[in-house]
């Protein structure tokens, strides 16, 4: 048999990649990187040259004082209530928004903007700001923090929301829709339980982020845990400063622990 | 809906183009009557499933009229279109189950379009009292899968699924039913399964049902009545005996009537339209 293939494949076109597009986009790159490291005073001996106060800071680990501790404890109940107000808050207020702001939820497209601006807003601002906000118009205190945790995490779960709800199938949502169902019950009964579980984890999930902020926002006079910090540190009260770090990473742990057995098993 | 003899659905001159200038359907007409089973054939993109959603409202058509019962449901919307809507049911390819909840609360989706007042709060709250859930026990043993209740639909086959979207359906009690490809997602004894089922709801109840079929063998099995469409228009009209090789041949070539004929045996095609558009 002779062997006198000859065929020509029709190989199509591959697109040449723009080697100059690339090279420039790492001349941008590095330039940035080395621009931002300057404007920084990026200096990595400086950790050299503060090692002797960190192993005086660090000493007071090694004996932390328990002297305070009923203050700090009821401390962290507070910025536990912080915490717990300030994501059920945001929990509850974010799912009108989100409806309004998923396209395919919203009854028109004014509102869905508006919407949609107004929670990008609350999540552009961080929390320590709307708290330092917060503080100037209702005064110091834990009101303050749980407020600027609420609306700062209204944005982020508003967006996160609306994105699942613009992501559902639409086809289980026709299945209640095409009987004529009246439109409340096309959201309960086509919207909710698909995206619900989801929507539970983010807010368990966001619970715990927010334990971690409602420590900080003491910091700028929020309430909480975060002012015994503050007032410990700069005064160089450093054991007592030890346990209340303690403090908080034990209290973020259980946290977080105990959401995510809530995550695993029931929702 | 008592009048067996006269027209129960009449479709004029129903046309549809879509916003991107896809003319689906170029002008149906086609009288209906109750108790009627109808199988509606065609290739893809025939237009069966556009005219299947005119109607139930889902889609309006670009021009034309729907009269069912003497009332125009294109000229419906809001309140009345879902008014109109509670009398249909319809059954889908893809199932359109809500996965997440159990077999038993899909059911009960078909009873939440009569509820008022108290009623409709409680079913808000997914609340149903003792005497709805029997109704939907009993219609799921119609169906025969009562054994699934309490599972969630996303946990039953392809077949189960479809049995359920009857099951959702009877508790409706339409007086018409629409189905879109309802076996094209099942296997073969499914496929029977759901068919059987569908005769024996018009026998029973003597709903009209029209389906969307690709499946010619059961189509002529299950219908009383086969519709042909083709390139948007009404190419077949008879019974399943009148649907023989050539006529299939037809509906699904890509050759007008004049074409066709002039290089096969005869035919028959109840429809007008065809052969005077000459398609």
């Amino acid at each position: 048999m002779e062997n006198t293939r000859e065929y020509t494949l029709d190989i199509p076109e591959k697109k040449e990649k723009n080697v100059f597009l690339q090279l420039l986009m790492l001349f941008v790159f590095v330039t940035a990187m080395v621009i931002s490291a300057v404007i920084i005073e990026f200096n990595p001996f400086k950790i050299i040259g503060g090692i002797k106060n960190s192993i005086l800071f660090i000493s007071g680990f090694l004996n932390p004082s328990f002297s305070r501790i009923g203050v700090y404890l009821q401390a962290c109940l507070v910025t536990l209530s912080i915490a717990v107000w300030g994501t059920f808050l945001a929990a509850v207020t974010a799912v009108p928004l989100a409806f309004l702001g998923a396209s395919n939820m919203t009854p028109n497209i004014v509102i869905y903007n508006i919407v949609r601006r107004i929670l990008d807003l609350f999540r552009a601002v961080d929390i320590l700001v709307f708290a330092l906000i917060f503080v100037v118009s209702v005064g110091l205190g834990p009101f303050a923090g749980m407020m600027a945790l609420a609306i700062h995490t209204t944005g982020i779960l508003g967006k996160l929301l609306s994105e699942t709800i613009e992501s559902i199938d639409e086809g289980q949502v026709e299945g209640v829709e095409a009987l004529g169902n009246h439109p409340l019950f096309v959201t309960t009964y086509g919207v909710l339980p698909q995206v619900m579980p989801n929507y539970l984890s983010y807010v368990l999930l966001r619970f715990e982020s927010n334990v971690r902020s409602a420590t900080v926002v003491g910091l700028v006079g929020g309430g909480g845990i975060g002012f015994y910090l503050w007032e410990n540190m700069r005064s160089f009260q450093d054991s007592q400063s030890a346990t209340i770090i303690l403090l908080i990473i034990l209290m973020v742990v259980s946290i977080d622990n105990i959401s995510k057995i809530i995550r695993q098993n029931f929702i | 809906m008592e009048n067996t003899n006269d027209v129960f659905i009449k479709t004029q001159e129903v046309k549809k183009t879509y916003s991107n200038t896809v003319q689906a359907l170029k002008g149906v007409n086609v009288e209906i009557k109750e108790g009627e089973i109808i199988s509606l054939i065609g290739s893809s993109g025939a237009g069966k499933t556009t005219f299947l959603r005119c109607l139930n409202g889902l889609i309006k058509p670009t021009e034309g009229i729907i009269e069912v019962n003497g009332r125009d449901i294109t000229k419906l919307d809001g309140k009345a279109l879902r008014k109109y809507q509670k009398k249909v049911g319809i059954i889908f390819q893809q199932f359109n189950l809500v996965k997440r909840l159990s077999v038993i609360k899909n059911v009960l989706i078909g009873s939440l379009i009569n509820k008022e007042g108290k009623e409709f709060f409680k079913a808000l709250l997914g609340v149903f009292d003792e005497g709805e859930k029997e109704k939907a026990f009993y219609y799921l043993d119609k169906v025969g899968i009562l054994d699934q209740v309490w599972k969630r639909v996303d946990q039953l086959s392809g077949g189960q699924k479809q049995r359920v979207g009857i099951a959702k359906t009877l508790l409706q009690s339409p007086d018409l039913i629409l189905a879109d490809e309802p076996i094209a997602s099942l296997d073969p004894y499914s496929s029977i399964s759901v068919m059987e089922n569908l005769q024996q709801i018009n026998k029973e109840f003597g709903t009209t049902i029209i389906m969307n079929m690709h499946y010619l063998d059961y189509a002529k099995k299950y219908s009383t009545r086969i519709l042909g469409l083709k390139h948007g228009k009404l190419v077949f009209d008879g019974t399943p005996e009148d649907l023989n090789e050539n006529a299939e041949d037809y509906i699904y070539s890509g050759a007008n009537i004049e074409e066709y004929k002039a290089g096969n045996e005869e035919f028959n095609i109840f429809s007008e339209n065809a052969v005077e558009q000459g398609i």
